[in-house]
């Protein structure tokens, strides 16, 4: 009589219903928003930490990889299970467990979708200021797990300024809390801010304490369109470091402009770069004041138009154009078989605009389309290479063109990564970035926590050596 | 592994379409089979995946791989929200084609498709019993059938031959009868309109259907037909003209278009007062595939004593029932399932009556209700009416 299987023993802990091994399911579960490819051997749906617990000592025993995996939306491929194994699914795990409104404070389970958190929220005049673009179906576990951002960012900070504590199950089943359930905690080491952004890596993070805010009670949006890119990145540079704090200061260039245009029917005039930017609080004048400054600056910086959104409805819109905007850039060559890759590269704020002029030769100096939207007000920007996946020169070309990219980021004191993590698709370079004995500190931490290398190996730096 | 290794061949347009899913996952937040199965083999990502991985041959079609695939309910909800603006209905289309000229369908089709092609309805139904909901009508009633007139009324299999429909084709008989319409119907000799047909990848099933009934109705010297059932609206506005290649000839109106036309030329007098708070769903095939969103509610707002309430998600955004794209012949309980998660919808606004404009989504919605009665879950009770219904009611 030997061991029941791997597959009985999963089968005893969720329930067989709670579980497949069917090629259907393992084949879309191969994959998430990037172009990393993964295919696991068990998915598995657990429904509590408890689950995950039994989940990760077995798996410890037998020495099975374990991924985490919320709605799949990871854009640098920290969900794709690299090396098999068993897929942790948590999207089960979808409750808000509460929201307290007098402490600014909620509790929710891992699988909690954004926009569901969100919505709750709003019935009580407060909101959860990262927003990335994926809001409507990402999970907060892997917002947190990522380090995610999104477009008011810049003003509000990603996910690591949002959270106070978070429940994790250890890559060796035992359960611990983090932090604190106060907005403020010196007490030890930060453990909370080292699993954010750990890409699962160091734990699954089953439960997390957030921090939210009021809604400001007025949010105006202003566009300006400009002539060169330079010129965009150089009013939003301006507009920041004048200090007028806008809520979002978002960047498309004329590739995107003409995708989102195309897509939502939006009629921006024909221009080089455009900026949408958006100023909140609980003051109408004082917010108008901020915004008119605003439109000054990108007048004198060379704007050939601003425009001023009016209404919910517009801006809105506005917004769900920008947020599509990745998506969208599929409709810019509907002839091939478009593959992207999307670069995270962040530089400190005064170089964005000489990040985008290298952007730009980089594009022509490698003959590949580049598409640039991003976060420019906190130097996050976007670069999407565009490229035929059947065309091995284009392959190579856009190989070479994203090498180039992170390479001037990083001259500029710059990260590879902002807010997507670095996952598979940036591991080759992230020696680049990083020195070797601080490598070797992230190494050592791993291999504290998780002495076998079971939790989502391949991701981060195993590649890069 | 039970199945056969064979690609499929997609036309060269869709192929480069299926090629701009970036799987962004966007559709997560739409599809009304996701939201039920909560796998992503059941989400519009997971069939673009194994859609590509069919026509690059790497993936064996198994009976499960045609589960996912006709685990659809053509809903065409996932098109409103992908950002890429990726043709999915069409291609989720093409494939079940291929998949039928392989084969490998679902059994319950061929089922279907032989009552369709021996009977000319979906249910192996004798033709004499399509008239049979007139038979429970009381009073005087003008019923021409297969007689010259204007009008044409396309009752559709399902509202002819299941009981629980019947009220659909009694009220627009009544409706018609109260404005004067001058309108038959075909009676024993109308058809099926060929829409489980389109719907299972087999449109070219269909062609025989879709000849003789343009043919019969354009022989009656028809001006205008009319279906209440949004499916055979559907094919008949825009698969028919597609397969004859030239115009019907005739105008082809909803039940709710033809109701919020009488209204506007005042021929309803709606003397009884309705109560209290109604909402609507919209059937995806007449809203999402062409664009009906007004007529139904400007109807609605005549009624007066009640109050329209609309659905969280509603118009375009509207959640499919689950009653679609063959899913209730496919896979019942999983319709149902998605049917459930709609009521859930239905009872946030308060409403007792939830009206719909399709025979599909009242039975689908009904047997959702049915079956949280028998599970004593239904703490709200609501009635299930078509918008026929509804007006019949008020006159």
């Amino acid at each position: 009589m030997g061991e029941p299987t791997i597959l009985e023993q999963l089968e005893k802990i969720v329930g067989k219903e709670n579980l497949s091994t069917e090629d259907a399911d393992l084949l879309c579960y191969s994959r998430d928003a990037s172009e990393n490819v993964g295919k696991p051997d068990i998915i598995v749906w657990p429904s509590n930490p408890n689950q995950i617990s039994e989940i990760m000592r077995l798996a410890n025993r037998l020495k099975v990889p374990v991924t985490p995996r919320g709605a799949g939306t990871c854009l640098s491929g920290g969900s794709v299970p690299a090396r098999g194994g068993i897929l942790l699914v948590l999207t089960r795990m979808n409750s808000i467990l509460k929201i307290e409104v007098a402490d600014l404070q909620v509790l929710v389970e891992c699988g909690v979708v954004w926009q569901d958190l969100n919505n709750a929220l709003a019935s009580h005049g407060l909101f959860l200021p990262p927003d990335p673009a994926s809001g409507d179906v990402c999970t907060i576990g892997g917002c947190i797990a990522e380090g995610a951002g999104g477009i008011r960012a810049v003003k509000y900070g990603t996910f690591r300024e949002w959270v106070l504590g978070l429940e994790v199950v250890l890559p060796t089943g035992e359960t611990v809390w983090t932090g604190a359930e106060t907005r403020k905690c010196a007490s030890g080491y930060d453990l909370t801010r080292l699993l954010m952004g750990s890409e699962g890596t160091l734990g699954v993070i089953t439960k997390a304490w957030l921090k939210v805010f009021p809604l400001p009670r007025y949010r105006l949006i202003m566009s300006a369109y400009f002539n060169t890119l330079e010129g965009a990145g150089k009013a939003v540079f301006q507009v920041i470091s004048s200090g007028l704090s806008p809520s979002a200061a978002e960047l498309m260039d004329r590739n995107t402009i003409t995708a989102v245009s195309k897509y939502m029917n939006m009629g921006f005039p024909d221009c080089a770069a455009m900026l949408i930017l958006e100023f909140d609080g609980s003051f109408l004048s004082e917010v108008k004041t901020r915004m008119r400054r605003a439109q000054k600056i990108c007048k004198t910086e060379g704007a050939t138009g601003v425009a001023v959104t009016d209404t919910r409805a517009e801006s809105d819109r506005l917004w769900q154009a920008r947020k599509s905007a990745l998506p969208a850039l599929a409709t810019l060559k509907p002839t091939m078989k478009p593959s992207t890759m999307l670069e995270d590269v962040t530089v400190p704020i005064s170089r964005v605009p000489e990040m985008l002029v290298q952007i730009e030769r980089t594009a022509q100096r490698h003959g590949v389309l580049i598409s640039t939207f991003g976060h420019a007000g906190d130097g996050n920007l976007h670069p999407v290479i565009i490229y035929d996946e059947r065309s091995t020169e284009d392959v190579e070309r856009a190989k070479r063109a994203a090498a180039d990219i992170f390479n001037f980021g990083l001259q500029m004191g710059g990260t590879l990564s902002g807010e997507h993590g670095i996952g598979l698709s940036k591991a080759p370079y992230f020696a680049k970035e990083h020195g070797e004995a601080e490598i070797e500190v992230m190494r050592k931490i791993k291999g504290i926590l998780d002495p076998k290398g079971i939790l989502n190996p391949g991701k981060i730096w195993s590649e890069s050596r | 592994m039970v199945g056969i290794q064979m690609t499929i061949r997609l036309p060269k347009e869709l192929e480069t379409e299926a090629y701009r899913c970036f799987r962004c996952g966007f559709c997560r937040s739409q599809c009304p089979v996701f939201r039920a199965k909560q796998n992503e083999s059941w989400n519009t990502r997971g069939r673009m995946i194994l859609v590509k991985a069919l026509m690059e041959g790497n993936l064996t079609l198994s009976p499960q791989i045609v589960e996912r695939l006709y685990g659809c309910s053509l809903c065409k909800a996932c098109e409103t929200t992908c950002p890429a603006v990726v043709q999915t209905y069409e291609i989720f289309k093409k494939t079940r084609n291929e998949i039928y000229r392989l084969g490998l369908w679902p059994i319950i089709l061929t089922d279907i498709s032989a009552s369709i092609d021996n009977q000319k309805n979906i249910y192996a139904m004798p033709s004499d019993d399509r008239t049979i909901w007139a038979m429970g009508m009381e009073g005087n009633i003008n019923l021409k059938v297969g007689k010259k007139a204007k009008v044409a009324y396309f009752v559709g299999c399902a509202s002819s031959f299941m009981g629980r429909l019947e009220g659909i084709p009694q009220s627009m008989i009544r409706i018609m009868n109260h404005a004067g319409v001058d309108f038959t119907i075909l009676g024993p000799e109308e058809w099926c309109c060929g829409e489980p047909l389109f719907l299972a990848g087999a449109p070219q099933l269909a062609e025989e259907i879709v000849r003789y009934n343009v043919k019969t109705f354009r022989e009656l010297g028809i001006e205008t037909l009319v279906a209440s059932c949004a499916g055979c609206y559907r094919v008949w506005r825009q698969e028919y003209p597609a397969v004859i290649r030239e115009d019907l000839g005739f105008e082809v109106l909803h039940s709710s278009e033809l109701l919020a036309q009488l209204m506007d030329a005042d021929k309803l007098k709606l003397n009884k007062r309705g109560k209290g708070v109604v909402t609507y769903h919209d059937p995806c095939e007449i809203g999402r595939h062409c664009g009906i969103y007004e007529a139904p509610r400007k109807v609605l707002e005549n009624i007066s004593g009640i109050r329209l309430v609309e659905l969280h998600k509603t118009k375009g955004d509207g959640r499919c029932c689950g009653g679609g794209g063959l899913l209730k012949a496919i896979n019942p309980s999983l319709a149902l399932e998605i049917a459930s998660q709609k009521l859930d919808e239905v009872t946030a606004t308060g409403a007792k009556i939830a009206v719909s404009g399709c025979a599909a989504c009242k039975l689908n919605l009904s047997d959702a209700i049915r079956e949280r009665e028998a599970n004593k879950l239904n703490i709200f009770s609501v009635e299930m009416l078509d918008i026929t219904e509804m007006v019949a009611k008020a006159l």
